[in-house]
């Protein structure tokens, strides 16, 4: 039998210390921390910032190299820093090399990094090896020139090489996030259905047991099956919340594709062990051609925005043709002053109270008493933006309209500065795969004695 | 007849990924969820409405074993981009609410 333990959804959020000592009881092969997520939005790959703070990273990465260490065991942390890129596999090897000398260990730390260059990407492009998933369209040179960042997602494969060449702590870029669960199990001989059953389960810590709360998540793999262990005794898992996690973040929850096969789950049954714990029958994994993920993000601008709230029937009544022509307002004078076709920039209202949370889909025929407003500018520059937000700003505030009675200002703003500054701003751009013939060849490698 | 609302346990929206947009329906018992099931009420043309998406791109599944029905489409507008009103996707249920189911 070969034990999994998952000790968070995302390293930082958190995990009960004795989570992790009951879990180091049962003798896992190894410990695992998914690091990242796409979740937060674009930004954060594109800035190259971490989803959870330093301090936060930091316990928890502490107590795991700890404990790896003393058991020694591998431990292994997937999409280093939140994206994956190089900058948050290098944030988190500062972290973790500081925990080490501070503690007075020594370990062999590998480092596994996933960022793509533009040239890579395109050669496989003209190989006619790069194909779109779902619903987006075919993937062009341009969009591939205008990344900022690109990261390919490893496999289980980088890991297990890091791994035989004595690696005792595994920092990966941007990697699945089964594949820092499913790559010791597999090394060690284990039937890949369960092992990437499991693993899916898992990595979302203890997601799947409640009450709902950050902690650890441990699987027992054993032969075609495996047992979900939450090793805090607080917390149970029941069979139909077992069953109901492969739907959660996934568009098909009978088949999930990962680099080398598909996990399919349709014929699976999970039973109830005991009160707390589940045991899952029937995952199986189908081989398929190897195929990475391809992630990236663009700069779309840069972006002011400005919060204020209206109190005004009159207003609110007529607010669909007022935020036009306050629009149509702006941009004439931008036009007039900076000498910007509306083209080049973006403006535009969320409307609170009507349609701000689900656009026109889901607008409220009620008309609410107030409605809360924030403007949105996206130019070319941070300095652009600002110019733009203050002359919309000023014309939300004092633009007339046909009965108004509250002609001293339409507009209650919450803040002094009223325009804030929000910085460069990203889309993803990429929802593709490549087909590899070397689940290595991708990823750069390094070992280093700490 | 009854609201969805009343027999499900949790109606939920989230992304799978920055590009689509899931809805998940989870059912504590066996018979309210055969009941929404075999209504034939959760439907690619009834979503197709609420939503405001082709109808040919909607993704139905029927998870017996979990008691859950999942929905998936392609976003309009992908996670941060411009036009986009919801980063993780987690609010866009509310339509499911009020689906009245015989």
């Amino acid at each position: 039998m070969v034990t999994m333990y998952a000790a968070t959804g995302i390293l930082g959020y958190g995990f009960p210390k004795e989570s992790l000592e009951t879990s180091l009881s049962k003798n896992p092969s190894f410990l695992g921390c998914d690091c990242g997520s796409c979740d937060p939005g674009p930004n954060y790959m594109g800035m190259g910032k971490a989803i959870c703070s330093r301090q936060a990273t930091k316990r928890d990465a502490a107590l795991l190299v700890k404990a790896a260490l003393s058991k020694n065991i591998p431990l292994i942390f997937g999409s280093a820093g939140g994206s994956g890129s190089d900058e948050g596999v290098n944030w988190l090897f500062e972290i973790v090399s500081g925990i080490l000398e501070e503690e007075c260990l020594h370990a062999k730390v590998a480092l596994i990094y996933a960022e793509q260059n533009a040239e890579y990407v395109l050669s496989k492009l003209k190989e006619g090896k790069i194909s779109s998933l779902d619903w987006n369209p075919e993937l062009d040179e341009r969009t591939i020139i205008n990344a900022r960042h690109i990261t390919c997602a490893m496999g289980p494969e980088p890991i297990q090489k890091m791994i035989k060449e004595g690696a005792q702590i595994i920092i990966c870029g941007r990697a699945t996030d089964t594949s820092v669960y499913a790559a010791v199990p597999l090394l060690l001989g284990c039937q890949p259905g369960p092992v990437w059953h499991a693993a899916k389960i898992i990595e979302c810590g203890a997601a799947c047991s409640f009450p709902k709360t950050h902690d650890s998540m441990m699987a027992h793999i054993d032969g075609d099956s495996f047992i979900l262990d939450p090793p805090n005794p607080q917390k149970k898992v029941k069979r139909v919340n077992a069953a109901a996690h492969t739907l959660y973040e996934n568009v098909n929850p009978f088949q999930i594709t990962e680099p080398d096969g598909i996990i399919d789950v349709s014929e699976c049954t999970y039973e109830q062990i005991d009160e707390r714990r589940v045991i899952v029958k029937g995952s199986k994994f189908i081989p398929k051609p190897y195929s990475v993920k391809l992630e990236a993000v663009e700069s779309i601008g840069f972006r002011s925005i400005c919060i204020g709230g209206t109190r005004d029937p009159g207003l609110i009544q007529i607010l669909d043709a007022f935020l036009q022509k306050v629009k149509k307002t702006t941009q004439d004078r931008v036009l007039d002053i900076l000498g910007l076709e509306q083209s080049v920039y973006s403006l535009s209202f969320l409307r609170y109270g009507i349609d701000g949370v689900m656009g026109k889909t889901g607008r409220s025929t009620l008309i609410p008493d107030e409605v809360g407003i924030v403007m949105d500018v996206i130019a070319d520059s941070q300095e652009t933006a600002n110019t733009i937000i203050g002359i919309a700003r000023s014309l939300l505030l004092h633009t007339d309209f046909e009965g108004r009675k509250c002609n001293a200002g339409n507009i209650a703003f919450p803040f002094s500065p009223t325009d804030i500054q929000a910085g460069e701003v990203f889309r993803f751009s990429m929802n593709h795969v490549i087909w590899l013939d070397d689940p290595l060849e991708p990823f750069r490698y390094e070992i280093k004695e700490c | 007849m009854a609201y969805l609302s009343n027999l499900a346990r949790l109606i939920r929206s989230k992304n799978a990924g920055p590009f689509n947009q899931t809805l998940d329906i989870l059912f504590e018992d066996e018979a309210n969820y055969l009941r929404v099931k075999d209504s034939g009420m959760i439907n690619s043309s009834v979503i197709s409405s609420l939503y405001g998406v082709l109808e040919e791109n909607v993704l139905i599944f029927f998870c017996d074993v979990a008691l859950a029905i999942k929905i998936a489409f392609p976003r309009k507008v992908s996670a941060g981009d411009i036009g986009n009103t919801d980063v993780f996707g987690a609010q866009q249920h509310a339509p499911l609410l009020n689906i009245e189911i015989k």
